[in-house]
């Protein structure tokens, strides 16, 4: 099994804390690591990258462990389903077309 | 194409600002009906075999074996032997069979979902995958590279 670090501090782990739906908002500190990132890291981290990164993190710092459908879009991550049934009913009552980009699982 | 360079990712933990590196890479699992579902999967170095929950492989209507091995475990869950059909995203239209244990009941929600793992076992005698940390445009933090044998 693949260790993977879990930062318990992270509203994704927080029950209490809400958890947006759709377009995900950026954290003000996510912002400022890929900005920090990306000034240290030149010219390798190219504004695409950067959005990457900002999209896999934000994905992270909301639903880090968490069973969600999600999609990358040119505005940035969409969740648009959590929890196993959730999931199960969105898969079941959107076509196959309206899927595509759609993964599901932990990020 | 039969080379693939996809950035590694990065990640920077808020408490102790250390930057995490990961692999993933996107197949294209072959359903029961012959489409085509795209999954994410870590490659993993340390993994000997490729696993998958087998909840979610019926989810997506993967073919996986009725009956689970007698006597095989991974994490306290039962194992399916099976394959994959897959074709890997970015690269030709090449279809490839990997091994694969899909864990657990695939009747019954996992209780803690796992992430899809590329291990070794069967994969690396069909294509070559390289971690290749030199940094380059576009991927700051070096490269997996994937390659058709």
């Amino acid at each position: 099994m693949a260790s993977e670090i879990v930062e318990l501090t992270l509203p994704a782990h927080d029950p209490t804390a809400p958890k947006p739906r759709g377009l995900l908002p950026v954290p003000p500190e996510v912002e400022a690591a890929v900005a920090e990132e990306q000034a240290r890291l030149q010219p390798y981290f190219t504004d695409e990258y950067a959005k990457r990164t900002r999209d896999y993190m934000t994905l992270r710092h909301w639903y880090e462990g968490m069973y969600v459908a999600y999609r990358y879009t040119l505005q940035g991550i969409e969740v648009l389903a959590v929890g196993w049934d959730e999931v199960g009913k969105f898969l079941e009552e959107t076509p196959p077309e309206a899927r595509q980009g759609v993964f599901t699982g932990p990020p | 194409m039969s080379r693939l360079e996809l950035p590694l990712q990065g990640r920077r933990l808020r408490t102790t600002g250390d930057l995490l590196l990961r692999a993933e890479l996107v197949l294209s699992l072959k359903t029961n009906r012959g489409n085509w579902h795209d999954a994410l999967f870590l490659v993993d170095s340390g993994t000997e075999m490729t696993t998958m929950e087998a909840a979610e492989a019926r989810r997506h209507d993967l073919p996986i074996p009725r009956k689970p091995v007698p006597g095989l475990n991974l994490h306290g869950q039962e194992v399916r032997a099976g394959l994959l059909r897959v074709r890997i995203v970015g690269l030709d239209a090449t279809e490839y069979s990997f091994p694969c244990y899909f864990l657990g009941d695939p009747d019954v929600p996992p209780p803690k979902q796992r992430r899809n793992l590329l291990g070794l076992t069967g994969v690396v005698n069909q294509i070559c995958l390289c971690f290749d940390g030199t940094p380059s445009v576009g991927a700051p933090h070096g490269c997996l590279i994937v390659e058709k044998r």
